[in-house]
């Protein structure tokens, strides 16, 4: 009895040496942490490169508590090839340590690697072993490398900069959406729908890669980038741009709840204005067989920042509101307009007709031909604590 | 004619049959009273462990003014003062009788004119004072503790419960030593079937020694394959009297100041008597704090090498590249590394036990911290092993009974290992034989893992939180005691 103990013990011990364990043991400094990978690809020798930043761990503390010093945080690998599968491999020609991806914040691919397919870059992200498509994906507009190789003020790992500064352009502007992330960019590609991706701007041309120079530099905004500006994506290809200004339309019309502060002319005044959406309601009608969208926007709205009119009764407010109600629909129609004549459905008419009328023989022709009706209602809720600017005039 | 010469042999050879079967002890004293030049009286004893005071003032001035009869004894013969043979008895039996009693501090008065000879108990035995327990101090709540004597705790238990119901059931285990034991309970508390259990256990143990409880405890526990201790031991007389209270059994090894308790539970190690001399809200936090520390004690040195060796992306990015930065350069392997730094504490600490106290402490803290700050300056380990493995030996000493501390670094080993061959996958895997474990212990006779399972509700009142004692049942015996109860 003891002996068939013994046995069935021994084997159970022997299938633990199938089971992922001791063989797959790695110790943190035989890792390369990833931080933010950038692919380009070179339509003309259709060659692919891939930039790898990896954390140097030993620019914060080191072993003996004492700082790094001079080191640079992040190091910048470049590996070119004719496809991701060779990069995979060659790779270690000059990476001493095992890639790790699980770590890496940020994906960013050029723009002209963006105007052929991006179905390669994405299949390349899923596929890593410990990748993550949970991460931001940024259009670089300009040359890559060298975003690739700026060494950013403040956040000293390029890619904390950009997760934190898309992060805070979510919530305090309309110009960065929250479905940016390499899933959602698949998920969106996958059922057609037409998407906007942030764009980074290099700010130099020739930027300091020497972390001890660059420390020393007051000016945040020399040898910095920027995200500015929007890329329009269909079918995996990049379309085209949207500025700031048509951002804000764009969020504000898909739902997006972000505040934004924008200047608008009221009654030959300029008032800066706080916009929030609380409500968006869009809904379909057919008039005489064509469709027509009604969109409603509930904005809220506040002029704690105005310094150039404050309303002081309840008239002015009200015709403060009736402005802006007015402003709103005909901006927002007018970038309608604009996205309709590019054939642009950033609004996801189609989707919302295809939902609605799902029988209809011909969706996409209906759906170009929609008529749009825009009514925006605002309310001022917040006046701000200042009644009288500070003028000068005594 | 025969019993003349029974006389004759007890008058010339008695003390020196005694004197050869001790084998002539240089404590052993005879004197003898005299009286016109005939021999009366003769009075044998170990010096070391009687009251001479009580011989002379007592027994022999006694037979001086003729007052020493059977009549006038201060006490009766029942209770082991005064134990009467005749010359008639058999000489061998006799001579047994009377060398057992003068290693229990007795002394054998051979009495010539009456024919007989009494066993007369005069023991003073050396003890040192009642004293605060050194490895279970405490703020606030009585500072005695148990001594070697077990008259002594027997008094201080009766002083904390006068109560009618308390019993003290007495034996005698160790054909060597023959050491008293008490075992200790309340009679309309504790459940019949727990007092059945504890006596027959205790009967049965055949050994031959007993110097201290742990021999008792080995023999009685439930299981001898387990880190985890069944029965607990305690150097306080309120903790007793609180357990008793609770319808358990205690019981007292003469020559030691630790009693047992039985039976306990795991959830029981979490409490302390102590949680009933603070406020409820108090008393819960410390309790949670307890919890927390097993939980520290036992994991993070497992999951440290887990999360480092096997599922880096667990750990947060920066907290990462700070681990890292501390391992760049570090030769060892993580496991090694903890292993090693584990294994160095435990020898201070060992150390520490055993060194001159004056010197012990210094050697135990400074010998940490230098040592583990020369490890890291060395580049031999990073410098947040040695945090892991402070954190890990402080939080075992918070658990109130040391046994149980035991058995958590015990564990904490076998997690190391675990999380070094299989990662988390071999954490979970050892807290799940652990939990089954647990859940399949008992001890006398209670699931050890209750209340949680088998769950009693009535008992979730004490054990994770604290209610305050108006909200407590005031006569409430613990859920199993009740259970045990009920089925006689």
């Amino acid at each position: 009895m003891t002996n068939r103990y013994a046995a069935g013990l021994f084997i159970l011990m022997m299938f633990t040496a199938l089971l992922t364990a001791c063989w797959d043991r790695t110790e943190m400094n035989e890792l390369a942490l990833v931080s933010m990978v950038g692919v380009d690809s070179d339509p003309e020798s259709d060659k692919i490169t891939v930039y790898y930043q990896i954390i140097n761990p030993l620019s914060g503390t080191s072993a003996k508590g004492t700082s790094g010093g001079e080191q640079a945080p992040v190091y910048t690998y470049e590996i070119s090839g004719s496809s991701f599968g060779e990069i995979k491999s060659t790779i270690y020609k000059m990476l001493p340590r095992k890639l790790f991806m699980a770590h890496c914040k940020v994906l960013l691919v050029s723009q002209r690697a963006a105007k052929q397919d991006m179905r390669d870059i994405v299949n390349f992200i899923e596929m890593q072993p410990n990748g993550r498509s949970s991460v931001p994906m940024l259009i670089v507009d300009g040359p890559l490398s060298q975003v690739m190789r700026t060494l950013t003020p403040l956040e000293r790992v390029p890619s904390d900069t950009i997760d934190s500064r898309v992060d805070l352009l979510i919530r305090n502007s309309l110009l960065v959406g929250k479905q940016i992330k390499v899933s959602d960019v698949i998920e969106r590609m996958e059922k057609l729908d037409t998407i906007v991706l942030p764009l980074i701007t290099g700010m130099t041309e020739a930027p300091s890669s020497n972390s001890g120079e660059r420390s020393a530099d007051i000016d945040a905004n020399q040898n910095n980038f920027i995200i500015r500006g929007g890329a329009v994506f269909r079918d995996y290809r990049m379309a085209g741009k949207l500025n700031d200004t048509q951002l804000v339309w764009y969020h504000l019309l898909n739902g997006d709840r972000g505040r934004h502060v924008r200047q608008f002319q009221v009654e030959g005044k300029q008032v800066s204005v706080e916009l929030r959406l609380v409500r968006i309601k869009r809904e379909v009608f057919w008039k005489s067989d064509q469709p027509v969208v009604r969109i409603r926007l509930d904005l809220e709205l506040s002029t704690a920042y105005t310094i150039e009119f404050v309303p002081k009764s309840r008239n002015e407010v009200e015709r403060l509101e009736n402005r802006l109600n007015q402003i709103i629909a005909d901006e927002s129609l007018a970038f309608y307009q604009m996205i309709r004549e590019r054939g642009w459905d950033l609004l996801s008419i189609n989707d919302l007709l295809r939902k609605q009328t799902p029988n209809h023989p011909d969706i996409d022709q209906a759906a170009k031909n929609a008529q749009i009706e825009i009514r925006a209602n605002t309310r001022l809720l917040r006046t701000g604590s200042m009644s009288q600017p500070y003028g000068g005039t005594g | 004619m025969a019993r003349k010469k029974q006389n004759q042999s007890i008058k010339n050879d008695f003390f020196g049959d005694i004197q050869s079967a001790l084998g002539l002890p240089p404590d052993l004293v005879c004197r003898s009273l005299f009286v016109q030049g005939e021999q009366t009286v003769q009075c044998v004893y170990l010096e070391s462990m009687v009251n001479k005071k009580t011989i002379d003032e007592y027994i022999l001035k006694s037979f001086t003014e003729n007052t020493f009869s059977e009549g006038e004894a201060p006490l009766s013969a029942e209770s082991g003062f005064l134990r009467e043979f005749s010359f008639s008895d058999p000489y061998e039996q006799l001579r047994e009788h009377a060398v057992k009693a003068l290693l229990a501090g007795h002394c054998a008065l051979t009495d010539f004119s009456r024919e007989r000879v009494c066993l007369i108990n005069v023991t003073e035995s050396k003890q040192r004072s009642i004293e605060e327990p050194k490895s279970e101090s405490t703020i606030r709540g009585p500072h005695e503790g148990f001594t070697e004597s077990i008259l002594t705790n027997v008094g201080l238990v009766r002083k904390r419960i006068r109560n009618p119901f308390l019993r003290f059931d007495k034996m005698n285990i160790g054909n060597q030593t023959g050491t008293t034991l008490l075992m200790v309970y309340m009679e309309n508390l504790a459940p019949e079937s727990l007092v059945r259990e504890v006596r027959g256990r205790l009967s049965a143990i055949r050994t031959d020694s007993v110097l201290e409880s742990a021999y008792v405890e080995e023999f009685i526990q439930d299981r001898i394959w387990s880190p985890f201790p069944t029965l607990t031991n305690t150097e306080r007389p309120d903790m007793v009297a609180a357990q008793l209270l609770d319808g358990k059994v205690a019981v007292m090894v003469d020559g030691t100041p630790n009693v047992l308790l039985a039976p306990m539970t795991f959830f029981e190690f979490f409490s302390s008597p102590e949680d009933y001399y603070q406020r409820a809200d108090i008393a819960t936090f410390i309790r949670w704090i307890r919890l927390i520390s097993f939980f520290t004690a036992v994991f993070v040195p497992s999951l440290y090498v887990a999360a480092t060796t096997f599922h880096q992306e667990l750990i947060p990015t920066r907290l990462l590249i700070s681990l890292s930065a501390q391992r760049e350069g570090v030769p060892f392997p993580a496991i090694f590394e903890v292993l090693l730094m584990e294994v160095v504490f435990e020898i201070i600490r060992e150390a520490g036990l055993r060194m001159p106290r004056a010197v012990g402490q210094a050697l135990s803290i400074v010998g940490a911290i230098v040592l583990g700050q020369a490890a890291v300056e060395a580049g031999l380990i990073s410098a947040a092993i040695v945090i892991v493995v402070a954190i890990t030996g402080i939080t075992n000493f918070v658990v109130p009974v040391y046994s149980f501390g035991m058995s958590q670094r015990l564990l904490r080993f076998s997690f190391v290992l675990l999380a070094g061959f299989m990662g988390l996958f071999g954490i979970l895997c050892g807290a799940l034989f652990l939990v089954a474990h647990l859940v399949s212990l008992k001890s006398f006779g209670v699931p050890y893992f209750t209340p949680a399972s088998p769950s009693i509700g009535t008992d979730w009142k004490d054990v994770l939180v604290r209610l305050p004692r108006p909200w407590l049942d005031p006569n409430g015996l613990p859920g199993y005691i009740r259970n045990m109860k009920r089925k006689r």
